[in-house]
């Protein structure tokens, strides 16, 4: 008994399983509900033969799903067996082509309408075989007529989405610390796409990112196409034409590269003259003031010099203006407009901004004598100090009794060291070099003869009888 | 005529006397303080009239004003006989008028007793002190900036100022062997 039931069921899965493997890959379709108003003709150059037919569905005999015919020149013949298979003799762009077409056609979103199964079969045939003519006709074997113009515009500008990137794909973008980017779609297609990043958002045509953490960052966009939740498949059947159902095409990704980097701009002040960041004289090269504008000129920022420096952070990439408008205390303002660029491969820039001292040149003349007969001082030795009583400098009269030199901004005292025999050295004299003008000394010593003034009563009274008699 | 005469001989005698005294003392403190006041009195009276002469025949051209010692005298021109320190306060020739670039004035008078010590209180003069000199209808207004003496040998020494310079100079009042010397400086004119 026992062997019996192993024999039958031998014998029942050697006949079963055939039929039910033949079962899943085999599929049944007819022609099923017309659209109405629709007719096309199709001639085919390689035979000469027009073709026409009325507009209508095909359908899986199971299912009911419906398919679009892509051998336009083939007849079709009802409940013909269909196996799925990869039409080789399609090239892939073809193929990917009316898989596009096919799901965006009848279906698709508001595509409910049968029309756009007829614009979709339309469009399928110039792909599948552009050697042929198509068209609508006013009825069976009518004459050409356009239809449905809007709808063809429509499919083809999803299908030429559908195979279009954002014009961002695959670019790199470079940001600063803490700034925002946004990116606008040239090719308008962004909005098709998603992305599971947080601090990316995509709308009205542009991708906003914020938050961005330091480094290289890889955003990815995806454009789902899952409408139906199934694969789109293609027919072929030995007796019949063959045929393509709708489904969801390949979903299409790209990414961008985020650089986001730091940046920096320090500007370090320095006296023009000496090119060192100690101030001359009693000057200072604190206090300057910069206004800081963008490419277009537009004030941005107030800078004040500190410590010799400023320092700015994570200005954003571009160009920039520097421009002085208060120089430190002593100093004259530079006037130059100072140009900059911060860019990925420039981030850290360093601006050395030159500051001229205020300067006077000191003229000492020393002369002595009277009116008469005033004679230059040669040899005449002069200390110049600073405010803290420092020796600033030695200078000494030529033999016309003249010395100049150059002192920058600040107190000055000048005290004479030696002098011509007969003649008493000056007081110390303080000066202050305030405004870049000339400051002339003339030490002029006078050695004049004076009346006797005392007053001598004899020699007085003397002179009073003497004006009496006159 | 008689008269005249008697008057002439008379004031030959006073001086025969007067000289005969100091001859033997050597020192004019000798000679009583009231006959030196009626002598002042008298020529003062008699310089008076002697003034109203003419003023315009001695060269007036300017003011010299310090309302801190009570001075207020005329200055007349170089070379006028008028400019004479035995007469007025008297500018001296090295002068350059403020008027002029550069301009520094010397002006010297007696200092001790009578009426032509007319810089008896130049020492009182201190830093500040205001001075104002007429010349060429302006008034120019200095302050005293420095005062002080030195040796008295004929000379003074002074050293031009970057600024308009005015400079007073008598003997000193209290040490003959002293010369007094205030140093002004403009600071407006008007």
């Amino acid at each position: 008994m026992k062997k019996i039931w192993f024999f039958l069921t031998i014998i029942l899965t050697l006949v079963f399983i055939p039929n039910i493997k033949v079962k899943a890959n085999s599929y049944s379709f007819y022609m099923a509900e017309r659209i109405d108003g629709v007719y096309y003709n199709m001639y085919d150059p390689a035979t000469g033969r027009l073709h026409y037919q009325r507009g209508m569905f095909f359908r899986e005999r199971t299912t009911n799903a419906f398919a679009y015919c892509i051998e336009p020149f083939r007849v079709f013949f009802d409940d013909s067996t269909y196996t799925e298979f990869n039409p080789d003799k399609l090239t892939v762009e073809q193929k990917n082509k009316i898989s596009a077409i096919a799901h965006f056609g009848y279906g698709y979103k508001n595509h409910t309408d049968p029309k756009w199964y007829a614009v979709a079969q339309f469009l399928i045939w110039q792909v599948a075989n552009p050697e042929g003519d198509y068209y609508f006709t006013s009825y069976l074997n009518g004459p050409r007529i356009t239809l449905f113009t809007e709808e063809i515009k429509e499919i083809n500008k999803l299908v030429n989405d559908y195979f279009s990137l954002p014009a961002i794909a695959n670019k790199d973008y470079y940001i600063v610390d803490g700034s925002n980017l946004v990116i606008t779609d040239e090719n308008m297609l962004i909005d098709n796409f998603s992305t599971l990043a947080s601090n990316v958002k995509i709308e009205n045509n542009q991708v906003i990112i914020s938050n961005s953490k330091i480094g290289n960052n890889e955003i990815y966009f995806e454009r789902k196409e899952n409408t139906y939740n199934k694969p789109i498949i293609f027919y072929q059947s030995a007796t019949s034409q063959n045929l393509v159902d709708t489904g969801d095409i390949p979903n299409v990704k790209f990414k961008i590269n985020l650089h986001v980097d730091t940046t920096s701009v320090n500007i370090i002040k320095v006296d023009k003259d000496t090119k060192k960041l100690i101030p001359s004289g009693d000057a200072s090269l604190d206090g300057a003031i910069y206004e800081l504008y963008d490419a277009n000129m537009k004030k941005i920022a107030t800078i004040t010099i500190k410590d010799n420096r400023a320092y700015l952070k994570n200005l954003n990439y571009g160009t920039y203006y520097l421009k002085e408008i208060k120089a430190g205390q002593g100093y004259t303002v530079n006037n130059e407009l100072i140009k900059f660029n911060i860019s990925y491969d420039n981030k850290d820039v360093n601006l050395t901004v030159l500051n001229e001292v205020i300067k006077s040149k000191i003229k000492i003349s020393k002369k002595y004598g009277s009116n008469d007969n005033f004679l230059p001082e040669e040899n005449i030795t002069f200390n110049i100090y600073d405010k803290d009583n420092k020796l600033v400098k030695t200078i000494v009269t030529s033999v016309d009794g003249v010395v100049e030199v150059i002192l920058p901004y600040g107190k000055y005292t000048l005290k004479q060291v030696n002098t011509t025999d007969g003649y008493t050295i000056n007081d110390p004299v303080e000066f202050e070099v305030l405004d870049g003008k000339e400051i002339n000394f003339e030490f002029k010593d006078y050695k004049i003869e004076v009346p006797d003034t005392k007053t001598n009563f004899i020699k007085r009274l003397i002179l009073f009888f003497i004006y009496i008699l006159c | 005529m008689l008269k005249v005469t008697f008057r002439i001989t008379l004031t030959f005698v006073i001086i025969l006397f007067l000289l005969t005294v100091v001859r033997i003392n050597d020192n004019e403190n000798v000679i009583p303080k009231f006959i030196i006041n009626k002598l002042d009195n008298i020529q003062d009276k008699i310089m008076l009239l002697k003034e109203e002469i003419s003023h315009e025949e001695k060269n007036e051209i300017g003011e010299l004003i310090i309302n801190k010692i009570g001075l207020a005298e005329k200055l007349y021109a170089l070379g006028s006989n008028e400019n004479n320190v035995n007469k007025h306060v008297t500018i001296l020739k090295e002068s350059i008028f403020p008027d002029e670039e550069n301009s520094i004035v010397f002006i010297a008078a007696h200092s001790g007793t009578g009426r032509l010590a007319y810089f008896k209180d130049l020492n009182k003069l201190k830093e500040e002190d205001e001075i104002i000199l007429k010349y060429k209808d302006k008034k120019y207004y200095y302050k005293v900036e420095s005062v002080w003496e030195e040796a008295k040998n004929g000379f003074i020494e002074v050293t031009k100022e970057n600024a308009k310079q005015l400079i007073l100079t008598t003997c000193s009042p209290t040490n003959e062997e002293l010369q007094l010397i205030v140093n002004c400086i403009a600071y407006k004119e008007v």
